[in-house]
Protein backbone atom coordinates (compact mmCIF):
# COMPACT_ATOMS: atom_id res chain seq x y z
CA UNK A 1 0.00 0.00 0.00
CA UNK A 2 1.30 3.84 -0.61
CA UNK A 3 2.60 5.23 2.39
CA UNK A 4 2.85 8.72 3.80
CA UNK A 5 6.24 10.80 4.21
CA UNK A 6 4.83 13.35 6.68
CA UNK A 7 4.35 16.98 5.48
CA UNK A 8 5.15 15.67 2.06
CA UNK A 9 2.46 13.13 0.46
CA UNK A 10 1.30 9.96 -0.27
CA UNK A 11 4.48 7.95 -2.10
CA UNK A 12 3.89 4.53 -3.94
CA UNK A 13 6.82 2.75 -5.94
CA UNK A 14 5.30 0.04 -8.00
CA UNK A 15 7.01 -3.19 -9.36
CA UNK A 16 5.61 -5.26 -12.61
CA UNK A 17 6.49 -9.10 -11.28
CA UNK A 18 6.10 -10.46 -14.87
CA UNK A 19 2.31 -11.68 -14.21
CA UNK A 20 -0.58 -10.25 -16.16
CA UNK A 21 -4.23 -10.79 -16.43
CA UNK A 22 -4.59 -10.70 -20.37
CA UNK A 23 -2.12 -12.06 -21.91
CA UNK A 24 -2.62 -13.83 -25.23
CA UNK A 25 -2.34 -17.65 -24.42
CA UNK A 26 -1.96 -20.15 -27.32
CA UNK A 27 -5.02 -22.99 -27.54
CA UNK A 28 -6.29 -21.29 -24.53
CA UNK A 29 -10.88 -21.54 -25.82
CA UNK A 30 -11.14 -17.98 -24.21
CA UNK A 31 -7.26 -16.42 -23.96
CA UNK A 32 -6.40 -17.62 -27.25
CA UNK A 33 -8.38 -16.18 -29.51
CA UNK A 34 -7.04 -14.37 -32.45
CA UNK A 35 -8.07 -10.75 -32.67
CA UNK A 36 -9.15 -10.58 -29.31
CA UNK A 37 -9.06 -7.24 -27.65
CA UNK A 38 -8.70 -8.25 -24.06
CA UNK A 39 -6.30 -10.72 -24.59
CA UNK A 40 -3.06 -9.54 -26.01
CA UNK A 41 0.64 -10.10 -27.03
CA UNK A 42 2.71 -10.00 -23.35
CA UNK A 43 -0.65 -8.50 -21.73
CA UNK A 44 -0.39 -5.83 -19.61
CA UNK A 45 1.92 -5.81 -16.63
CA UNK A 46 0.41 -6.04 -13.78
CA UNK A 47 2.08 -3.97 -10.94
CA UNK A 48 2.25 -4.93 -7.08
CA UNK A 49 2.57 -1.81 -4.46
CA UNK A 50 5.50 -2.61 -2.64
CA UNK A 51 6.08 0.42 -1.01
CA UNK A 52 5.69 -0.51 2.49
CA UNK A 53 8.79 -2.37 2.30
CA UNK A 54 10.80 0.77 1.16
CA UNK A 55 14.02 2.08 2.65
CA UNK A 56 14.74 4.81 0.81
CA UNK A 57 14.48 5.71 -3.13
CA UNK A 58 16.37 8.29 -5.31
CA UNK A 59 15.98 9.46 -8.34
CA UNK A 60 18.30 10.93 -11.22
CA UNK A 61 16.99 11.68 -14.03
CA UNK A 62 18.52 14.21 -17.16
CA UNK A 63 21.76 16.22 -16.89
CA UNK A 64 23.16 18.78 -14.42
CA UNK A 65 25.18 21.03 -16.70
CA UNK A 66 24.03 21.32 -20.45
CA UNK A 67 27.65 22.50 -21.26
CA UNK A 68 29.65 19.81 -19.83
CA UNK A 69 27.18 16.70 -19.89
CA UNK A 70 25.83 15.08 -23.00
CA UNK A 71 21.70 14.94 -23.28
CA UNK A 72 20.14 12.01 -24.31
CA UNK A 73 21.24 9.60 -21.56
CA UNK A 74 19.01 7.74 -19.47
CA UNK A 75 17.52 8.71 -15.82
CA UNK A 76 17.81 6.13 -13.08
CA UNK A 77 16.25 5.13 -9.49
CA UNK A 78 17.67 3.30 -6.59
CA UNK A 79 15.56 1.56 -4.95
CA UNK A 80 16.42 -0.36 -1.56
CA UNK A 81 13.66 -2.32 0.09
CA UNK A 82 13.37 -3.64 3.73
CA UNK A 83 12.48 -7.14 2.92
CA UNK A 84 11.06 -8.30 5.94
CA UNK A 85 9.20 -11.08 4.53
CA UNK A 86 11.63 -12.20 2.20
CA UNK A 87 9.17 -11.95 -0.46
CA UNK A 88 12.13 -10.29 -2.01
CA UNK A 89 14.38 -12.77 -1.74
CA UNK A 90 15.80 -14.13 -5.04
CA UNK A 91 16.01 -17.86 -3.42
CA UNK A 92 12.82 -18.41 -1.62
CA UNK A 93 9.96 -20.21 -3.88
CA UNK A 94 7.55 -19.40 -1.47
CA UNK A 95 7.37 -15.44 -2.07
CA UNK A 96 4.00 -14.46 -3.73
CA UNK A 97 6.22 -13.14 -6.43
CA UNK A 98 7.93 -16.42 -7.31
CA UNK A 99 7.16 -17.12 -10.97
CA UNK A 100 6.85 -20.86 -11.08
CA UNK A 101 7.39 -21.11 -14.37
CA UNK A 102 10.21 -19.55 -15.32
CA UNK A 103 11.86 -21.19 -12.14
CA UNK A 104 13.01 -17.59 -10.05
CA UNK A 105 11.82 -14.41 -8.76
CA UNK A 106 9.07 -12.36 -10.79
CA UNK A 107 11.00 -9.15 -10.26
CA UNK A 108 14.50 -9.47 -12.57
CA UNK A 109 16.02 -7.57 -15.51
CA UNK A 110 13.39 -5.25 -17.53
CA UNK A 111 10.61 -5.96 -15.38
CA UNK A 112 8.50 -2.46 -14.91
CA UNK A 113 8.82 0.26 -12.35
CA UNK A 114 7.30 3.37 -11.72
CA UNK A 115 7.16 5.73 -8.74
CA UNK A 116 4.73 8.39 -8.03
CA UNK A 117 3.66 11.02 -5.24
CA UNK A 118 0.04 11.80 -5.05
CA UNK A 119 -0.72 10.04 -8.01
CA UNK A 120 1.44 11.98 -10.17
CA UNK A 121 4.82 10.18 -11.73
CA UNK A 122 8.35 10.61 -10.94
CA UNK A 123 9.35 8.24 -12.62
CA UNK A 124 8.61 5.48 -14.92
CA UNK A 125 11.38 2.27 -16.33
CA UNK A 126 12.23 -1.18 -15.72
CA UNK A 127 14.72 -3.17 -13.70
CA UNK A 128 18.52 -2.99 -14.92
CA UNK A 129 20.04 -4.35 -11.57
CA UNK A 130 18.74 -6.61 -8.51
CA UNK A 131 21.08 -7.20 -5.69
CA UNK A 132 20.47 -8.76 -2.33
CA UNK A 133 21.78 -8.38 0.86
CA UNK A 134 21.78 -10.53 4.12
CA UNK A 135 23.38 -9.44 7.35
CA UNK A 136 22.93 -11.61 10.50
CA UNK A 137 21.33 -13.21 11.86
CA UNK A 138 18.51 -12.50 9.03
CA UNK A 139 17.97 -9.30 7.77
CA UNK A 140 17.61 -8.81 4.03
CA UNK A 141 18.38 -5.72 2.15
CA UNK A 142 17.40 -5.68 -1.99
CA UNK A 143 19.01 -2.84 -3.84
CA UNK A 144 17.04 -2.30 -7.13
CA UNK A 145 18.42 -0.49 -10.02
CA UNK A 146 16.48 1.06 -12.43
CA UNK A 147 16.77 2.88 -15.60
CA UNK A 148 14.32 4.97 -18.13
CA UNK A 149 13.57 3.28 -21.58
CA UNK A 150 16.31 5.42 -23.19
CA UNK A 151 18.46 2.35 -21.60
CA UNK A 152 16.69 -0.21 -24.14
CA UNK A 153 17.01 2.01 -27.27
CA UNK A 154 20.95 0.88 -27.06
CA UNK A 155 20.31 -2.11 -28.22
CA UNK A 156 17.80 -1.49 -31.31
CA UNK A 157 19.29 -1.10 -34.25
CA UNK A 158 18.25 1.45 -36.67
CA UNK A 159 16.40 -0.02 -39.58
CA UNK A 160 18.24 1.28 -42.50
CA UNK A 161 16.13 3.71 -44.82
CA UNK A 162 16.99 7.06 -47.11
CA UNK A 163 15.41 10.24 -45.71
CA UNK A 164 13.97 12.98 -46.87
CA UNK A 165 15.00 16.67 -46.18
CA UNK A 166 13.11 17.05 -42.76
CA UNK A 167 12.97 18.50 -39.39
CA UNK A 168 14.60 16.46 -36.50
CA UNK A 169 11.30 15.61 -35.09
CA UNK A 170 10.28 14.14 -38.00
CA UNK A 171 13.38 12.56 -38.38
CA UNK A 172 12.87 11.43 -34.87
CA UNK A 173 9.56 10.51 -35.15
CA UNK A 174 10.32 8.20 -38.59
CA UNK A 175 13.35 6.51 -36.59
CA UNK A 176 11.00 5.15 -33.42
CA UNK A 177 8.42 3.99 -35.52
CA UNK A 178 10.78 1.94 -38.23
CA UNK A 179 11.72 0.61 -35.28
CA UNK A 180 8.43 0.09 -33.73
CA UNK A 181 9.23 1.70 -30.69
CA UNK A 182 7.06 4.23 -28.11
CA UNK A 183 4.18 3.39 -30.68
CA UNK A 184 1.41 4.06 -28.44
CA UNK A 185 -1.17 7.19 -28.68
CA UNK A 186 0.46 9.78 -26.00
CA UNK A 187 4.08 7.67 -26.05
CA UNK A 188 5.40 10.34 -27.64
CA UNK A 189 6.23 14.65 -27.00
CA UNK A 190 8.21 15.33 -29.88
CA UNK A 191 8.49 18.79 -30.70
CA UNK A 192 9.74 19.59 -34.88
CA UNK A 193 12.49 20.91 -34.23
CA UNK A 194 14.87 23.77 -35.93
CA UNK A 195 17.52 21.50 -37.95
CA UNK A 196 16.58 20.74 -40.90
CA UNK A 197 18.53 17.35 -42.16
CA UNK A 198 19.86 15.96 -45.27
CA UNK A 199 19.31 13.14 -46.99
CA UNK A 200 22.48 11.30 -45.91
CA UNK A 201 21.31 7.54 -45.83
CA UNK A 202 20.34 6.20 -42.26
CA UNK A 203 22.41 2.85 -42.29
CA UNK A 204 22.22 -0.43 -39.61
CA UNK A 205 25.39 0.47 -38.23
CA UNK A 206 23.98 2.80 -35.59
CA UNK A 207 21.55 1.73 -32.58
CA UNK A 208 18.10 4.12 -31.94
CA UNK A 209 20.02 5.74 -29.09
CA UNK A 210 22.93 6.48 -31.14
CA UNK A 211 21.39 7.80 -34.47
CA UNK A 212 18.92 9.94 -32.08
CA UNK A 213 22.05 11.66 -30.14
CA UNK A 214 23.34 11.98 -33.86
CA UNK A 215 20.00 13.84 -34.80
CA UNK A 216 20.45 15.99 -31.42
CA UNK A 217 23.99 17.10 -32.10
CA UNK A 218 22.38 18.36 -35.57
CA UNK A 219 19.96 19.74 -33.14
CA UNK A 220 21.33 20.69 -29.75
CA UNK A 221 18.37 20.47 -27.89
CA UNK A 222 17.18 17.44 -25.64
CA UNK A 223 16.14 13.57 -26.12
CA UNK A 224 15.27 12.39 -23.27
CA UNK A 225 12.19 9.72 -20.94
CA UNK A 226 9.70 12.33 -19.14
CA UNK A 227 9.01 10.87 -15.79
CA UNK A 228 5.18 9.28 -17.05
CA UNK A 229 7.50 7.40 -19.10
CA UNK A 230 7.04 8.98 -23.01
CA UNK A 231 9.86 9.54 -24.89
CA UNK A 232 10.59 13.28 -25.29
CA UNK A 233 12.15 15.65 -27.57
CA UNK A 234 12.84 19.08 -26.84
CA UNK A 235 14.39 21.69 -29.31
CA UNK A 236 17.00 23.69 -28.94
CA UNK A 237 16.30 26.49 -26.76
CA UNK A 238 15.78 30.19 -29.10
CA UNK A 239 15.00 32.84 -26.95
CA UNK A 240 11.37 32.74 -27.54
CA UNK A 241 8.65 33.60 -25.28
CA UNK A 242 7.93 31.00 -22.28
CA UNK A 243 5.45 30.48 -19.48
CA UNK A 244 6.91 30.00 -15.98
CA UNK A 245 6.12 26.82 -14.39
CA UNK A 246 7.69 27.55 -10.50
CA UNK A 247 8.81 30.71 -8.64
CA UNK A 248 11.10 30.12 -6.27
CA UNK A 249 12.70 32.76 -3.84
CA UNK A 250 14.21 33.40 -0.60
CA UNK A 251 11.87 36.62 0.24
CA UNK A 252 8.66 34.60 1.58
CA UNK A 253 5.12 34.82 0.31
CA UNK A 254 3.79 32.53 -2.13
CA UNK A 255 6.99 31.85 -3.99
CA UNK A 256 9.10 28.61 -3.34
CA UNK A 257 11.65 28.63 -1.07
CA UNK A 258 14.70 26.57 -1.47
CA UNK A 259 17.69 25.49 1.15
CA UNK A 260 20.53 25.90 -1.09
CA UNK A 261 22.49 26.25 -4.34
CA UNK A 262 25.39 26.96 -6.08
CA UNK A 263 26.76 29.66 -8.83
CA UNK A 264 27.71 27.21 -11.07
CA UNK A 265 29.53 27.88 -14.52
CA UNK A 266 30.01 26.28 -18.38
CA UNK B 1 12.92 33.34 -34.16
CA UNK B 2 16.41 35.69 -34.06
CA UNK B 3 18.61 35.67 -36.76
CA UNK B 4 22.49 34.07 -35.97
CA UNK B 5 24.37 36.12 -33.97
CA UNK B 6 27.56 35.44 -35.57
CA UNK B 7 27.84 35.12 -38.72
CA UNK B 8 30.26 32.37 -40.20
CA UNK B 9 32.12 31.46 -43.25
CA UNK B 10 32.40 28.29 -45.67
CA UNK B 11 35.63 26.62 -45.11
CA UNK B 12 36.62 23.29 -46.61
CA UNK B 13 38.60 19.98 -45.07
CA UNK B 14 42.05 19.77 -46.62
CA UNK B 15 41.74 15.96 -45.79
CA UNK B 16 39.42 13.98 -48.37
CA UNK B 17 35.84 12.71 -46.54
CA UNK B 18 35.32 9.02 -46.63
CA UNK B 19 32.15 6.48 -46.10
CA UNK B 20 31.39 7.63 -42.99
CA UNK B 21 31.70 11.00 -43.06
CA UNK B 22 28.68 10.36 -45.59
CA UNK B 23 26.34 9.19 -42.88
CA UNK B 24 27.65 11.33 -40.25
CA UNK B 25 29.40 8.33 -38.42
CA UNK B 26 31.65 9.50 -36.05
CA UNK B 27 35.63 8.43 -36.66
CA UNK B 28 38.66 9.24 -34.78
CA UNK B 29 39.67 12.38 -36.97
CA UNK B 30 36.06 13.70 -36.53
CA UNK B 31 34.11 13.04 -33.43
CA UNK B 32 30.76 13.12 -33.66
CA UNK B 33 30.52 15.72 -29.97
CA UNK B 34 31.60 19.31 -29.94
CA UNK B 35 33.92 18.73 -27.20
CA UNK B 36 35.91 21.90 -26.57
CA UNK B 37 38.99 21.87 -24.50
CA UNK B 38 37.40 24.08 -22.32
CA UNK B 39 33.62 24.48 -22.26
CA UNK B 40 33.80 27.48 -20.16
CA UNK B 41 34.49 29.40 -23.49
CA UNK B 42 33.88 28.13 -26.85
CA UNK B 43 35.15 31.27 -29.51
CA UNK B 44 35.42 29.15 -32.98
CA UNK B 45 32.77 26.44 -33.35
CA UNK B 46 32.84 24.03 -36.65
CA UNK B 47 29.65 22.50 -37.92
CA UNK B 48 30.31 20.43 -40.69
CA UNK B 49 27.32 18.80 -43.27
CA UNK B 50 27.77 15.05 -44.79
CA UNK B 51 29.17 14.76 -48.18
CA UNK B 52 27.04 12.53 -50.46
CA UNK B 53 28.35 9.17 -50.34
CA UNK B 54 31.44 8.30 -52.62
CA UNK B 55 30.77 6.29 -55.66
CA UNK B 56 32.41 4.32 -58.04
CA UNK B 57 35.46 6.48 -59.63
CA UNK B 58 35.16 9.40 -56.98
CA UNK B 59 35.90 7.65 -54.10
CA UNK B 60 37.15 10.82 -52.43
CA UNK B 61 34.92 13.30 -51.36
CA UNK B 62 35.18 17.17 -50.03
CA UNK B 63 33.57 18.06 -46.50
CA UNK B 64 32.46 21.36 -46.29
CA UNK B 65 31.77 22.98 -43.15
CA UNK B 66 30.69 26.28 -41.53
CA UNK B 67 32.96 28.25 -39.41
CA UNK B 68 31.48 30.62 -36.76
CA UNK B 69 33.90 32.87 -34.64
CA UNK B 70 33.58 35.39 -31.80
CA UNK B 71 37.03 37.39 -32.58
CA UNK B 72 36.80 39.42 -29.55
CA UNK B 73 36.54 36.52 -27.74
CA UNK B 74 39.18 35.12 -29.51
CA UNK B 75 41.74 38.15 -28.52
CA UNK B 76 40.56 37.97 -24.75
CA UNK B 77 41.17 34.13 -24.24
CA UNK B 78 43.12 32.83 -27.03
CA UNK B 79 41.33 30.35 -29.53
CA UNK B 80 38.95 27.83 -28.17
CA UNK B 81 37.88 25.63 -30.72
CA UNK B 82 35.89 22.86 -31.27
CA UNK B 83 36.87 19.87 -33.80
CA UNK B 84 34.78 20.11 -37.36
CA UNK B 85 31.71 17.49 -36.44
CA UNK B 86 29.91 16.15 -39.37
CA UNK B 87 26.08 17.16 -38.73
CA UNK B 88 23.15 15.23 -40.42
CA UNK B 89 22.05 18.92 -41.19
CA UNK B 90 20.61 20.17 -44.47
CA UNK B 91 22.63 23.02 -46.00
CA UNK B 92 26.18 25.37 -44.37
CA UNK B 93 23.66 27.94 -44.07
CA UNK B 94 21.91 25.90 -41.27
CA UNK B 95 25.49 24.40 -39.94
CA UNK B 96 26.21 28.32 -39.84
CA UNK B 97 22.94 29.01 -37.37
CA UNK B 98 23.67 25.99 -35.47
CA UNK B 99 27.74 27.09 -35.26
CA UNK B 100 26.78 30.70 -34.15
CA UNK B 101 24.26 29.11 -31.40
CA UNK B 102 27.17 27.30 -29.57
CA UNK B 103 29.53 29.95 -29.71
CA UNK B 104 30.33 30.66 -25.15
CA UNK B 105 32.06 34.04 -26.21
CA UNK B 106 32.67 35.01 -22.43
CA UNK B 107 31.99 32.33 -19.47
CA UNK B 108 28.67 32.05 -17.80
CA UNK B 109 27.50 32.00 -14.39
CA UNK B 110 24.13 30.82 -13.18
CA UNK B 111 22.04 29.25 -9.93
CA UNK B 112 22.21 25.99 -10.50
CA UNK B 113 21.82 22.54 -8.19
CA UNK B 114 18.89 23.94 -6.19
CA UNK B 115 17.85 21.86 -3.24
CA UNK B 116 14.21 22.20 -2.18
CA UNK B 117 12.63 20.36 0.86
CA UNK B 118 9.47 19.37 -0.08
CA UNK B 119 8.83 18.79 4.18
CA UNK B 120 8.74 22.52 4.66
CA UNK B 121 6.01 23.72 1.55
CA UNK B 122 2.59 23.68 0.74
CA UNK B 123 0.18 21.69 -0.81
CA UNK B 124 0.18 23.71 -3.32
CA UNK B 125 4.20 24.61 -3.68
CA UNK B 126 4.97 20.73 -3.65
CA UNK B 127 2.12 20.19 -6.19
CA UNK B 128 4.02 22.66 -8.33
CA UNK B 129 7.61 20.94 -7.56
CA UNK B 130 6.34 17.37 -8.31
CA UNK B 131 5.29 18.42 -11.71
CA UNK B 132 8.34 19.87 -12.59
CA UNK B 133 9.57 17.72 -15.43
CA UNK B 134 12.60 18.16 -17.51
CA UNK B 135 12.32 21.43 -19.77
CA UNK B 136 10.07 23.11 -17.44
CA UNK B 137 10.75 26.71 -17.12
CA UNK B 138 11.73 28.31 -13.75
CA UNK B 139 12.26 31.57 -11.90
CA UNK B 140 14.76 31.93 -8.83
CA UNK B 141 15.29 34.84 -7.10
CA UNK B 142 17.72 35.36 -4.23
CA UNK B 143 18.93 38.27 -2.20
CA UNK B 144 22.01 39.04 -1.09
CA UNK B 145 22.76 40.76 2.15
CA UNK B 146 26.32 42.13 0.81
CA UNK B 147 26.48 42.44 -2.77
CA UNK B 148 24.83 44.75 -5.63
CA UNK B 149 22.58 44.24 -7.01
CA UNK B 150 20.77 42.99 -3.44
CA UNK B 151 18.36 40.95 -5.31
CA UNK B 152 19.03 38.77 -7.91
CA UNK B 153 16.18 37.04 -10.23
CA UNK B 154 17.25 34.50 -13.29
CA UNK B 155 15.21 32.50 -15.35
CA UNK B 156 16.06 29.00 -16.38
CA UNK B 157 15.02 26.17 -18.10
CA UNK B 158 15.75 22.38 -16.42
CA UNK B 159 17.98 20.15 -17.87
CA UNK B 160 17.72 17.81 -14.71
CA UNK B 161 15.96 16.53 -11.57
CA UNK B 162 16.60 14.43 -8.39
CA UNK B 163 14.47 13.27 -6.02
CA UNK B 164 15.74 11.55 -2.62
CA UNK B 165 12.99 9.70 -0.66
CA UNK B 166 12.99 8.68 2.60
CA UNK B 167 10.25 7.47 5.15
CA UNK B 168 10.10 10.96 6.63
CA UNK B 169 11.94 13.43 4.17
CA UNK B 170 11.81 14.17 0.09
CA UNK B 171 14.45 16.39 -1.55
CA UNK B 172 14.35 17.74 -4.70
CA UNK B 173 17.42 19.39 -6.75
CA UNK B 174 16.70 21.27 -9.58
CA UNK B 175 19.55 21.59 -12.16
CA UNK B 176 19.11 24.50 -14.79
CA UNK B 177 20.07 26.11 -17.67
CA UNK B 178 20.76 29.69 -18.29
CA UNK B 179 18.93 29.79 -21.41
CA UNK B 180 17.25 33.04 -22.68
CA UNK B 181 13.68 32.69 -21.70
CA UNK B 182 11.05 35.67 -22.10
CA UNK B 183 8.23 36.85 -20.74
CA UNK B 184 5.45 38.89 -21.35
CA UNK B 185 5.91 42.78 -20.57
CA UNK B 186 3.06 44.17 -18.41
CA UNK B 187 2.25 47.65 -19.18
CA UNK B 188 1.72 49.48 -15.74
CA UNK B 189 4.18 46.66 -14.01
CA UNK B 190 7.15 45.83 -15.63
CA UNK B 191 9.79 48.35 -16.29
CA UNK B 192 11.54 49.66 -19.17
CA UNK B 193 14.86 48.39 -20.12
CA UNK B 194 14.75 44.24 -18.36
CA UNK B 195 16.18 42.30 -20.75
CA UNK B 196 13.52 39.29 -19.55
CA UNK B 197 10.58 41.05 -20.61
CA UNK B 198 9.52 41.22 -24.53
CA UNK B 199 6.39 42.49 -26.26
CA UNK B 200 5.83 38.91 -27.88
Amino acid sequence: MAVVVPNCGTYMVEMDYGSTTNAFRLDDAVAGVLNSTTYVLDGTPLYVDVTTYVKSVSINRGRQNRYRDATGQPGSATIILEDRDFYFSLVNTGSPYYNATQARLGFELNSNVRISRNGTYLFTGIISQYNQSIEKPNRSLVTISCSDKLFGLNNVKTPAFTPVVEYAGSRINKVLTNAGLFSGATDRDIVTGVAKLGTAAVDESASVLEYLQRVNNSEQGRIFIKANGAFAFDQRLTGEFQAIDATLADTGGTAIPFTEFDIVSN
Amino acid sequence: MAGPLYSYSVKELAGAGNLADSVAAPSVQRPNEFLPTNPSVVNTVNVGIAPAAPTVGTLNTTIQYAQSIAADSVNQFGTQSTPVVVTLLETLDDAGDLASYLIQPVPKFWFGNIRIIMNGLTDAQRTTITNLDIGSQISVTKTFPKSTPSTVTQLMALEGISHDISPDRHIVTLYTNPARIYTYFILDTDVLNNDAKGLG
